[in-house]
């Protein structure tokens, strides 16, 4: 049965951070990716590779750094997140996965997408299940809380063609917070 | 894949986390320091000098052990935390659960 409800958070001005500078810039080599894949592992791996370039591309002197906050280190767990949710519990039927994952590295802003072939499912439900059904130092269950804290806006819903499609963005002035773990 | 451990003293144990603790080695974590807690360890240092990936199933285990270890006066302590575990620290405010220490070392005498 699919989920074609879209789920679409927005980021509110409350949850900006108000001492943060906006003055991270990404280097310029920090191309844009889109990459396609059958392997979720795999998919899994070269994504944390990219990150880990774009990182070490970006890395600030210590004193020269302008904010705690890092869009790409989120971007990097929210994409993990997602694709760790994939590996265990995406229900693709009979089908090859069929991925496609986009990345944008803008100033001070990180732009994500991933597309799958699965059946989906309803994140405002599950993340709703997670957050009220949370219990003190909780060993599971908390992939959605993860990124929704990460996250200024995510949207997850069934696109034309009967794929889903998970897109979120980060920027510099947003406070990353998950509160309740304990 | 195990994980490396260096007995410190009696009850206290060093974990090298190496690089990665998520959803694909959680459970080996858990086998790994079940049975060093089964032997009597209490105080756990988890480095994670090494670190790239600490995600929300990894920090579950970690949890896990606190569980167990925390009513018998059990420690878990962070040493040499990587940028990508310090985001997961910070995003889950666990530095108020977790002691951290720039190093092993620091952590070792810290425990002695």
């Amino acid at each position: 049965m699919p989920h074609g409800k879209l789920f679409r958070k927005r980021a509110s001005v409350s949850r900006q951070a108000p001492f943060v500078a906006l003055h991270r810039r990404y280097a310029p080599s920090m191309d844009p990716i889109t990459q396609r894949f059958s392997d979720l592992e795999l998919a899994l791996n070269t994504t944390h590779a990219f990150f880990e370039e774009w990182t070490d591309a970006s890395e600030q002197p210590q004193e020269e750094a302008t904010s705690d906050v890092d869009p790409l280190h989120h971007a990097r767990l929210v994409l993990h997140e997602w694709l760790a949710n994939l590996v265990q519990h995406a229900d693709f039927q009979e089908r090859t996965p069929d991925v496609v994952i986009r990345v944008q590295p803008k100033a001070n802003t990180v732009h994500g997408v991933v597309v799958d072939n699965s059946e989906g499912f309803s994140f405002e439900q599950r993340l709703e299940t997670q957050t009220t059904n949370a219990l003190p130092f909780p060993e599971r269950a908390m992939g959605l809380r993860f990124i929704d804290a990460c996250t200024d806006s995510v949207s997850y819903g069934r696109t034309d063609d009967g794929r889903y499609q998970f897109e979120f963005s980060i920027s510099t002035d947003h406070t990353p917070w998950l509160s309740n773990l304990f | 894949m195990s994980f490396d451990v260096d007995t410190h003293t009696d009850t206290t144990v060093v974990v090298d986390i190496g690089e990665a603790l998520d959803f694909r080695n959680a459970d080996d974590f858990k086998s790994t320091f079940q049975s060093h807690v089964d032997n009597g360890v209490r105080n756990f240092i988890l480095d994670f000098s090494d670190t790239g990936i600490l995600d929300s199933t990894g920090l579950g285990s970690i949890f896990s052990l606190y569980r167990q270890i925390s009513p018998e006066d059990g420690q878990v302590v962070f040493a040499d935390v990587s940028r990508p575990v310090q985001v997961v620290v910070q995003l889950t405010r666990t530095y108020k659960v977790f002691r951290q220490f720039p190093s092993v070392d620091a952590a070792r005498k810290a425990l002695s």
